[in-house]
């Protein structure tokens, strides 16, 4: 649990994704792979195993909050032990598998009209403003809040 | 001659077949009603081109005549790049005798250019008893036709558009011209005018020979009137090459004005454009900063997801807390302090190798690592705040949604607001404005320039006359005195009477003429005029100079002090005076036709104009606007005694018009629905 910085990485076939969700929400990456990491946490989603990891970002960019969520999802993961938090480059292996399976919930199912594909590759269009994008991801993340919740 | 029908196919607003009977009684009243835009001077431009072949009006003075369309543009679009035929049949009636004319004009569309031809015209006439002759279609022998039975050069006194009655009214160079030549086609003077300029040069020619065989003082006065004779030519000549400047100048003033009217049309427009615009910016300056704010609350709303796992993890490490096994550095130092000292907090002694002693180093070394510890601590006051804030995150993040989408409402409306303007308004507009009235001072500059030097002209040609006559006279005289009486100034002296008398002759017909205009013009002025304004002007006067003139009860010039509404009375006077001459006849057989003739007047003017024009003419036919017929309008046109018909001009979805015959007694619902 020391923050450690690091390059952290994801699939290179979400590579575009990442940049287009930049552009069209304006969050920075570490948000967007916070956002993955939860969704899939919140959706019980497996995680899913880099098939080639592509560098991203520094961890020193993520915020302790994020950091906080991340090493409870651990210690949550593994009854508790501290022991399972104090290797930072684990957990945040453990989370790309996490985000990797988030970023599909993303473009299947929360931003899915903002998908089109070239040539076989996934990508986000908008011509909107930045905010009706963020818009669209807030109202899901709520709606997955309140069924949360509910639960 | 009666005007009985008129069927437009396709032409300007008309799209289709329509078809207009006029009322022939004698008098008659043909009322053609529609607001702007339905195609009034449509149906006016109808008759000039059906008749004489001519696509523009004296109200078109400032548009390029590539940019008057006559195809009707629906159709055009329609034809999908193919051609489409325009026509206007107008049938008449002249001396017993039918006759059939049909014009039609040929357009196409190619991108946002329509290309125009005039392709073919055709003649049918039939006679007293219902022979039809075989349709002519040479263009001459139509034009000679038409010539004979309404002639091109009176034509513009029976056929009056709002515009050329407002242009009566100005006390300008083009006011002159027009009152000048309409005087010159009704006394057709044109060869007595040739005549004159052929003789003033014989004569010039005659007194150059002259100065040539004479001597001495007779030479010297020779030669002086020979100088005043060219100095009086090229004053004339700069007088005519100033009032031609004069002329485009005010023609200039005119196009800006039109201009600067039309953008002060739009002025309260684009006032509301730019309130809009600040309007706009202020919300999408608002909509930015609640963007960046939904953004800041991205990281908050996806941890939301996670409470269920932060609040367990939270309760899992507060009980470690609460269990003392967080945080443990105090915890050591505890223990520490019980081995070094061998005595319990409690009290008891802790010997070393002692049961308890053995007991509290198990406990010491069962405790982990104080660094995790520490983190752990922090993440137990980390998730805390993480509890305490997604709550108040959640609530913001409603309140900034909300908030966002009820802006965004407005952001959209503001938009179609500004689109909806933008469509009717040039984006420059205000430029444009600026840049027409900077060019409108300089004509203004330019117009009082020319005014100035027209005035010295006329100043400088009266002294040169005077001049020329006190030469004349000496010449006379030493004639007389010197007894010369050869052949050369016999011939110079016979020239001069003939000049004079042609002169003379000229003037008399043209005073004449001016007289009748002047009395008929007085007379209807005093009939359309109301109380007041019978009492304050006495009568219309045509001035030597072709300029109008109104004289009030002192018999004193007053038309640069009388109203805008006095001015179009002025005009309608002059207008019918013209009529009345042309044909000769107190009742003129020729329809008159006049467009928005009621624009500037008093509701009591146009009483006693809708009660004049009947007794003058045998059919009126009047196109008017809402504005200007309405239920008390319609009141004065069934007082007068004679026969009407009602033709209504409706809107239809695609924006072309419908000609509709309105029976008389449902024609006042019509004007009412307005």
């Amino acid at each position: 649990m020391k923050m450690t910085d690091m390059r952290v990485y994801i699939d290179k076939s979400n590579v575009k994704i990442y940049d287009d969700l930049q552009k069209i929400t304006g969050a920075d990456f570490h948000i967007i792979f916070f956002i993955c990491v939860c969704l899939a946490v919140s959706r019980r989603a497996d995680p899913q195993k880099l098939s080639k990891r592509i560098e991203k970002f520094w961890a020193r960019t993520m915020t302790p909050t994020e950091w906080s969520c991340i090493y409870a999802i651990i210690l949550e993961q593994n009854a508790m032990d501290l022991k399972s938090v104090e290797n930072d480059e684990n957990v945040i292996l453990q989370m790309e598998a996490i985000a990797n399976a988030g970023i599909d919930i993303i473009t299947n199912d929360l931003l899915k009209e903002y998908i089109r594909r070239v040539d076989g590759i996934k990508s986000l269009y908008s011509n909107d403003n930045n905010g009706e994008a963020i818009k669209t991801l807030l109202y899901s993340l709520m709606a997955d809040y309140i069924d949360r919740i509910e639960e | 001659m009666i005007l009985k029908k008129m069927i437009l196919d396709n032409f300007r607003q008309f799209q289709g077949q329509q078809e207009i009977n006029f009322n022939t009684s004698t008098p008659s009243i043909t009322i053609i009603y529609g607001t702007n835009g339905r195609g009034k001077t449509g149906i006016f431009r109808a008759l000039i081109f059906c008749l004489f072949g001519e696509k523009s009006l004296a109200q078109d003075e400032n548009i390029n005549i590539k940019d008057i369309n006559l195809v009707n543009t629906q159709a055009l679009e329609k034809s999908d790049g193919k051609p489409v035929v325009a026509m206007v049949a107008t049938t008449l009636v002249h001396e017993n005798k039918t006759y059939e004319i049909i014009r039609k004009i040929r357009g196409l569309k190619e991108g946002s250019e329509i290309f125009e031809e005039g392709f073919e015209l055709t003649l049918v006439k039939t006679d007293e008893q219902g022979n039809t002759a075989p349709p002519i279609k040479d263009k001459t022998t139509i034009n000679e036709i038409i010539g004979n039975i309404f002639d091109p050069k009176i034509k513009d006194y029976f056929l009056f558009d709002g515009e050329k009655i407002e242009r009566l009214t100005r006390a300008d160079v083009q006011q002159k011209k027009t009152v000048a030549q309409g005087i010159k086609n009704l006394l057709n003077i044109n060869d007595l005018e040739n005549a004159i300029n052929g003789m003033k040069s014989l004569l010039n020619n005659l007194n150059a020979q002259l100065k040539i065989h004479s001597q001495g003082k007779f030479a010297q006065v020779l030669n002086a009137i020979a100088t005043t004779n060219k100095s009086m030519e090229d004053n004339q000549i700069k007088q005519e090459t100033v009032s031609a400047q004069l002329d485009a100048a005010e023609k200039e003033l005119r196009k800006y004005d039109g201009e600067l009217d039309k953008i002060n049309e739009i002025k309260h427009v684009i006032t509301q454009r730019k309130a809009l615009l600040a309007q706009e910016a202020d919300l999408i300056e608002t909509q930015s900063s609640r963007i960046d704010l939904l953004r800041s609350k991205l990281t908050g709303t996806a941890a939301s997801l996670l409470m269920p796992i932060i609040v367990k993890v939270y309760s899992q490490l507060d009980t470690k807390k609460q269990t003392g096994e967080i945080p443990v550095q105090s915890k050591l130092d505890l223990i520490d302090k019980i081995l070094k000292d061998h005595r319990c907090i409690c009290g008891t002694t802790v010997m070393e190798g002692s049961c308890e002693y053995g007991l509290i180093l198990k406990w010491k070394n069962r405790i982990v690592d104080s660094g995790l510890s520490d983190n752990a601590l922090n993440l137990w006051r980390d998730l805390n705040a993480i509890i305490k804030e997604t709550p108040g995150t959640i609530d913001s993040v409603h309140k900034a949604l909300i908030d966002y989408d009820k802006n965004q409402i407005d952001v959209t409306q503001i938009h179609e607001q500004l689109k909806k303007i933008s469509d009717q308004i040039d984006d420059s507009a205000e430029e444009k404005a600026k840049g027409f009235n900077q060019s409108r001072d300089k004509v203004n500059k330019d117009i009082g320039s020319y005014k100035n030097q027209v005035r010295v002209l006329e100043q400088e040609y009266q002294t040169l006359e005077s001049k020329k006559v006190e030469l004349t006279r000496q010449k006379e005289k030493l004639q007389e005195e010197e007894g010369i009486k050869d052949e050369l100034h016999a011939c110079a002296a016979l020239a001069t009477d003939t000049n004079e008398a042609l002169n003379n002759i000229f003037n008399s017909f043209t005073e004449d003429i001016k007289k009748q205009l002047s009395d008929l013009a007085s007379s209807a002025m005093k009939r359309l005029l109301d109380e007041e304004g019978k009492w304050s002007l006495k009568r219309i006067v045509v001035k030597n100079d072709y300029s109008l003139q109104v004289h009030d009860h002192r018999d004193e010039p007053f038309l640069a002090n009388i109203s805008a509404g006095q001015r179009q009375i002025v005009s309608l006077c002059f207008i019918t005076a013209l009529a009345q001459v042309a044909t000769g006849k107190d009742r003129f057989e020729i329809p008159l036709f006049m467009d928005t003739p009621f624009g500037r007047l008093s509701l009591e003017h146009r009483e006693n104009l809708i009660g004049f024009i009947p007794q003058i003419c045998q059919q009126w036919i009047i196109m008017v606007t809402d504005t200007e017929l309405t239920e008390k309008e319609w009141n004065f046109f069934r007082k007068v005694n004679c026969n009407c018909t009602f033709y209504k001009l409706s809107p239809l979805a695609d924006g072309t018009t419908k000609v509709e015959n309105i029976p008389v007694d449902e024609a006042l619902t019509s004007i009412q629905a307005h």
